[in-house]
């Protein structure tokens, strides 16, 4: 009886509790408000929408857990830079080309992302203005060398992420789910510096006092957060088929509401991966039900908004002062 | 004398000033041009801007932030320009966006305040809000103001002071005299520390939702001018602002973290970003170079700024002069 009860508790003290509770209403709204909702195509969409903005949110989390208000704004820009310039580099259609593509994508987003680190670590500014204005950098830096007229052709290969394994299940989804367990299971949770990392999140002052080089640590994570929003571009434009000047902005908040909404706390020092993934999936189904109900753009982000702060009101008050 | 020169130089506005004035110089150095008309349409152009960073200005000082002002901006232009297409005359139509906006500025300090979400994510949420209403009852840019609204805003008030000028000076005097008042200490205490402020009897609720109403009354306003500028309406008009304006606070010497700084830093960093946007312009550089120019000249302002207030780095500046000058001896 005691220990039943105990289970109960612990399952609704789960920080996934929330963001699964809302999918799962969302996915009985959407097949009961639109036709064709659960079928194999729509579903086989939406897990790619959500793999993209999943890889988003995991460059996010891992900022966001590093703590001292940290924040990466440039999430987006660093998408759209590389939607831009990676299939630029895959002209040939084999795999030698799409290795390099990735590696280059990737060293493109690191080095934005250390010039962040290097910002918020060794300059001193805050999180949310270095990385604003990196992101306003870097979208500068796309205007400037492609004049305004990307001219982006995507080869097969690249869009080859959208390629069915089986059933509803595609390339890209599958990649970014076992990019997910093996970052969340092996970066996070077993390796010392997923430990040093939440340290330094939880409390800088004690993890410099156990000899963690919280600096560094805090730096690779926005290196981490570059790297993965650079191959987050790359696969974007991949499933997107096309590229256009900023196309991947509106990611940078997205990503900042997914890891909320998954449970990670922005104060830092606590969180994870998966709940960003969880996250990610909600924002997804809430704008795939309010496309598939044909609204004007307007009274969908209405709509969006208000149950975004639906959602805040539940999952991210902080607790009264008094206590 | 002395006294005098070491509250100038710990005052948080020095650097934006300095910067502003600098860039001015280079401004006027380069086009070979200061007229009194020059000034008056900087002003006139600039007046939103600088109404949007007061007002973000006050969410920072009391710890927070607010990145839903620009929405809200835009919000008000849709609204003026919608009631005006209804008949409305433009006076009602004005009163009546401003109204809107001081109401969007309460919501969020609902939020806020009583609800105590997360500010940026919180006015994340309601900017979707906002420019989701404009947008939806705007679709396209478009619509129609009267232009004697336009030769009101750019007209002088009893043929002395500018309009805008005045439009500046209505958020600013609010503040003010917020400033006077215990309200003002309690507003900055609270910025350095919510804990301490509510154990020492603090109202932190009616603060957060006081400063968030006026931040969408200073953004109200800012809306009325550039639909003044404008005489049309555009459903994307505020979308930059809200990010500009932390930055020009933020160059202004207001920190993030909350308690430091003033409305005139935030001011001062407005104009500066506005120069140097002019200066960005009037070089003939092409289009395309023009924001990268203008990013990286405002990333080496954040960080000179920054590196200016910074006392470690002070220190060691100081510590290194006087080496030199124990050498010289």
């Amino acid at each position: 009886m005691n220990n039943s009860a105990k289970k109960s508790n612990d399952i609704l003290k789960n920080p996934y509790l929330p963001a699964i509770s809302v999918s799962v209403v969302l996915l009985i709204v959407g097949q009961i408000l639109t036709k064709g909702f659960l079928s194999q195509n729509n579903i086989s969409s939406i897990m790619m929408t959500t793999a993209i903005l999943t890889l988003a949110s995991m460059a996010q989390a891992a900022v966001v857990i590093s703590g001292d208000m940290g924040l990466d704004m440039s999430v987006g820009a660093i998408m759209s830079l590389t939607a831009l310039f990676g299939p630029m580099i895959i002209f040939k259609s084999n795999a030698i080309t799409m290795i390099v593509a990735v590696v280059s994508v990737v060293l493109m987003g690191a080095f934005v992302g250390l010039l962040n680190g290097i910002g918020v670590q060794y300059l001193k500014i805050v999180p949310l203005v270095m990385t604003l204005i990196m992101s306003s950098v870097v979208n500068g830096f796309a205007l400037f060398i492609t004049k305004g007229q990307p001219s982006v052709s995507v080869s097969k290969t690249l869009q080859g992420v959208g390629a069915v394994v089986f059933g509803p299940l595609r390339v890209l989804t599958l990649i970014v789910i076992i990019l997910l367990f093996v970052l969340e299971i092996f970066m996070l949770r077993r390796s010392k510096y997923g430990r040093s990392l939440f340290l330094a999140g939880n409390n800088r002052n004690a993890a410099d006092l156990c000899g963690i080089n919280s600096r560094k640590v805090i730096l690779i994570a926005y290196v981490f957060s570059g790297l993965i929003s650079g191959l987050a571009g790359l696969m974007l434009v991949g499933y997107a088929g096309s590229a256009q000047m900023q196309m991947a902005n509106q990611y940078t908040m997205l990503s900042v509401a997914a890891v909320v909404i998954g449970g990670t706390n922005l104060a830092g020092g606590k969180g994870s991966l998966i709940g960003g993934a969880l996250g990610s999936l909600v924002l997804i189904l809430i704008t795939n039900i309010l496309q598939a109900l044909n609204m004007p753009a307007g009274l969908r982000s209405l709509i969006q908004g208000i149950i975004l702060v639906g959602i805040l009101m539940i999952n991210s008050r902080s607790p009264k002062l008094r206590q | 004398m002395l006294n005098i020169f070491k509250k100038v130089k710990k005052w948080s506005t020095l650097p934006a000033l300095v910067l502003f004035l600098l860039f001015l110089m280079i401004y006027i150095g380069i086009s070979g041009k200061f007229t009194l008309s020059f000034l008056n349409s900087f002003i006139s152009t600039n007046t939103p801007a600088i109404c949007v960073a007061i007002g973000v200005a006050a969410t920072i000082i009391i710890g927070g932030t607010d990145i839903s002002l620009g929405s809200i901006v835009t919000l008000t232009n849709v609204i003026i320009v919608t009631l005006v297409g209804k008949n409305y005359s433009v006076i009602t139509a004005v009163l009546l966006a401003l109204l809107f906006a001081t109401l969007a500025g309460l919501f969020n300090g609902l939020l806020i305040g009583v609800m105590r979400i997360n500010p940026l994510l919180t006015t994340f949420a309601t900017s979707t809000v906002f420019s989701g209403i404009a947008l939806w009852l705007l679709p396209y840019p478009g619509g129609m103001i009267p232009y004697f609204y336009s030769d009101w805003y750019n007209s002088k008030f009893l043929n002395l002071i500018p309009i805008p000028v005045i439009m500046i000076a209505l958020p600013l005097v609010i503040w003010l005299i917020f400033m006077k008042l215990p309200f003002g200490i309690k507003a900055y205490a609270l910025g350095r520390d919510v804990k301490k402020a509510y154990a020492s009897g603090i109202n932190v609720t009616a603060i957060r939702l006081l400063i968030h109403t006026f931040a969408g009354f200073a953004s109200g306003i800012a809306g009325i001018c550039i639909s003044a500028s404008m005489c049309a309406g555009n459903p994307k008009v505020g979308d930059t602002m809200s990010m500009n304006s932390i930055a020009a606070a933020v160059i202004g010497g207001v920190s993030l973290s909350g308690g430091v700084g003033g409305v005139w830093g935030a001011i001062f960093g407005s104009l500066f970003l506005s120069i140097l946007i002019s200066i960005v312009v009037s070089a003939n550089m092409s289009s395309y170079v023009q924001s990268f120019v203008q990013a990286i000249i405002l990333l080496l302002g954040v960080i000179c700024t920054v590196m200016a207030s910074d006392k470690e780095i002070k220190n060691k500046i100081t510590r290194l002069w006087k080496k030199e000058d124990g050498q010289n001896e």
